[in-house]
């Protein structure tokens, strides 16, 4: 293999890594914090990108136009998402019964994508670049697209604020202990019930975000939704539920394996995600553990969160 | 003539006209009476897949199958018959389709059928309308095993398989010796493995080598490592089969890597893709089966261009378009609603469509629609579109082996 091949490969997977991030970024946060598994997740990631091409169709596909769906569709998915989760999940927390969280979530997907249907058509949907974003740079022999280059920069920036968001903030050390004991904090005097709400917010916007990267990459279509859910859940799952470090190593993995396993076979790059999930989960079969604990929500004991089951 | 020889007469004479009434049903439907009675309405049952799989494109096949049945029955109907259209959602799923087209054809009274863009969905209900039923079916899907059962099927096909597309794509190729190393990428569902067979099968002994295939995942998001991967393969030329919406990821992606500067590109580029992408691939090679109006100028386009050019250029609507007008014709042409004369009547002829007048495959039904090849032009070369300019319109015929 050349270098440039090993570079252009490099960056095409860190590109997929950080796409799979954003949603799965936001599916573990939600499910870490609020035990709730969200199978929204997908539908959201399509509102995302549905609403960019509204926003470019309006203000044009400019730097100004770029940085307002940039902000403005992450934020307004996830105030969609705080009233979704007063008006509805809020209710469910109490009676701890997973299967109508599921059901609940199940319903908003299917509420999310008809409306989509209903307001944008079942035709798909295409925005441009601002030009500066479009064509290549070369490295070292290696054309990388600008685009691709962009995307991991600004999953970099992302995935630091969301450590420091959690590490070094107060909001992130109570999100933290209401991951180990909601009970506990709701005693020491602090409002669980808007943490979740801003908890669940945040991990909505994720979503969202990832829609927006993915906006311009291809077709805006009503076939985003699985194609996003399905990797979340595998990065969610492989690196543990409600580890959002391992979410990240597992979406680097599984980005970066995917696209070398490209240059040999394509239907091996499609396995990849599954084999990856396979092998992590059967080492944590064997080791005997359940789950790693790095430097995840999780408490460093490896308990699993309150109102989880699984770990 | 006495009282009882009387009755025997009349005996005899009802029994003949019960014999004369059987026999004439034996020979045309196996689900009540074949021919419609006077000023009844022919209902056609409309396959589309409003859901699902291929959803993107279903509003323009549910709009091409209705301005078909208002154009025919602004003109007085077919036969003195009015056309109605019965549309139902297939789900692009072959349970759901079958059981929608059972529902129809059992209790809707309807003896004519038309559209899914599911290859599966057309197989599982071809095998439903072939027997007992005795319903025709025009449809356009390119899978070639739906119409090999031979002749005796009541199933149309409209659209080119993916074994004339192979062949055609072959040819293409062919035609460029000094293209030495091909690579092909296509979809990653049966369409993409047997256009790719056909291609391999066709490239046989050209003295050209096919270097990789990779199949890509359908409705994916990101084609980047494979399209690095195959770049790295330095190939003289690519083909794609990558379709639709997956047209458009592949080609915004592609772009910035070079796919369309480093190598000679060769591809599927149907025209309700390439005019919706911001930045078509100016200067490549494109192909596309399906019967865009704007191609065509024919009095059929220009009405589906009143509609919207989405809907024209997307090529679905001509697809529907064509379905319908089959069967109009295949009526016509048998002066019967009696399906299996329809069949009779359709088998061998050459039908009027929106491509003009094709032939259709007595021994297969299927249609002998041509491909538009061209090399593709921005807006502003006479349409307000990205379009093929210079365009060719290949015959298919020399491609069929009946």
């Amino acid at each position: 293999m050349s270098l440039a091949t090993f570079i252009g490969q490099l960056f095409a997977g860190l590109g997929l890594a950080f796409v799979l991030f954003f949603t799965a970024a936001g599916l573990n946060l939600v499910w870490g914090v609020l035990g709730v598994m969200n199978f929204a997740a997908g539908s959201v990631y399509m509102l995302g990108a549905y609403l960019t091409t509204s926003v470019i169709a309006r203000l044009g596909a400019s730097a100004l136009g770029w940085t307002v769906a940039l902000i403005a569709v992450p934020v307004a998915v996830a105030a969609l998402g705080a009233v979704a989760e007063v008006a509805l999940l809020r209710r469910t927390y109490r009676v701890q019964d997973e299967n109508r969280q599921f059901m609940l979530t199940l319903a908003l997907s299917y509420l999310i994508a008809g409306a989509i249907v209903l307001v944008f058509g079942t035709h798909f949907r295409t925005v441009s670049l601002p030009g500066a974003l479009n064509g290549g740079w070369n490295l070292l022999g290696a054309t990388l697209s600008r685009y691709t280059v962009v995307t991991i920069v600004l999953g970099l920036l992302v995935t630091v604020g969301i450590w420091l968001g959690l590490y070094r903030t107060r909001a992130g050390l109570l999100t933290r202990a209401a991951v180990d004991d909601r009970e506990m904090l709701a005693v020491l005097g602090v409002n669980v019930d808007r943490l979740y709400s801003a908890v669940f917010a945040v991990g909505i916007g994720l979503g969202a975000l990832g829609g927006v990267l993915i906006a311009p990459q291809g077709a805006v279509s009503t076939n985003l939704e699985t194609t996003a859910l399905v990797p979340a859940f595998i990065v969610v799952v492989t690196g543990g539920l409600g580890n959002m470090t391992g979410a990240l190593l597992a979406a680097l993995a599984i980005g970066i394996l995917q696209s070398f396993a490209a240059l040999h076979d394509a239907t091996l790059a499609q396995l990849t995600p599954y084999v990856v999930m396979s092998v992590v989960l059967g080492a944590r079969a064997l080791a005997g553990r359940r789950g790693w604990s790095l430097t995840g929500l999780r408490s460093p004991r490896g308990e699993p969160a309150a109102g989880s089951t699984a770990g | 003539m006495g009282r009882s020889a009387g009755a025997s007469v009349t005996a005899i004479a009802l029994a003949a006209i019960v014999l004369a009434s059987t026999l004439a049903g034996c020979g045309s439907s196996g689900s009540g009476s074949a021919q419609l009675a006077p000023g009844a309405t022919v209902k056609i049952g409309y396959l589309a897949s409003l859901t699902g799989f291929c959803s993107t494109f279903s509003q323009e096949y549910v709009k091409g199958a209705e301005l078909a049945v208002r154009r025919a029955n602004e003109q007085g109907g077919v036969l003195g018959h009015k056309l109605q259209l019965i549309v139902r959602d297939d789900k692009a799923t072959p349970t759901v389709g079958v059981a929608q087209a059972r529902d129809l054809v059992l209790s809707g009274g309807v003896k004519y059928l038309a559209g899914t863009c599911s290859s599966a969905v057309g197989k599982s209900v071809e095998q439903l309308v072939a027997n007992p039923s005795h319903v025709i079916y025009a449809l356009g899907v390119s899978d070639p095993t739906v119409f090999s059962a031979g002749p005796e099927i009541y199933a149309f096909n409209t659209i080119p398989t993916a074994q004339i597309e192979g062949r055609n794509a072959a040819a293409y190729i062919r035609a460029h010796p000094q293209w030495k190393r091909i690579a092909v990428m296509s979809e990653d569902y049966s369409y993409g493995y047997q256009v790719t067979a056909a291609f391999r099968q066709a490239m046989r002994g050209s003295g050209q080598t096919i270097i990789s295939q990779d199949y890509l995942p359908s409705g994916g998001t990101d084609y980047t490592p494979y399209i690095d991967k195959v770049l790295a393969e330095r190939p003289d030329a690519v083909y794609s089969t990558v379709i639709t919406e997956d047209t458009v990821t592949l080609v915004k992606q592609g772009l910035p890597l070079g796919l369309f500067s480093k190598t000679n590109f060769f591809g599927i580029m149907d025209y309700g893709t390439i005019d919706a992408m911001p930045q078509p691939p100016v200067g490549v090679q494109g192909y596309t089966f399906y019967p865009s109006s704007s191609i065509y100028h024919t009095p059929f386009a220009r009405e589906l261009e009143a509609l919207s050019p989405a809907v024209a250029n997307g090529g679905a609507a001509g697809d529907a378009f064509n379905q319908i007008q089959l069967i109009v014709q295949g009526i016509e042409k048998a002066r019967s609603t009696d399906p299996t004369k329809v069949r009779d009547a359709l088998a061998g002829a050459t039908v009027q469509t929106v491509q003009g007048n094709v032939e259709i495959h007595r021994c297969n039904h299927e249609v002998a629609m041509p491909i538009a090849m061209g090399t593709i032009v921005g807006p502003g070369h006479a349409l307000a579109f990205a379009h093929f300019n210079p365009l060719r319109l290949v015959d298919t015929n020399k491609y069929f082996e009946c």
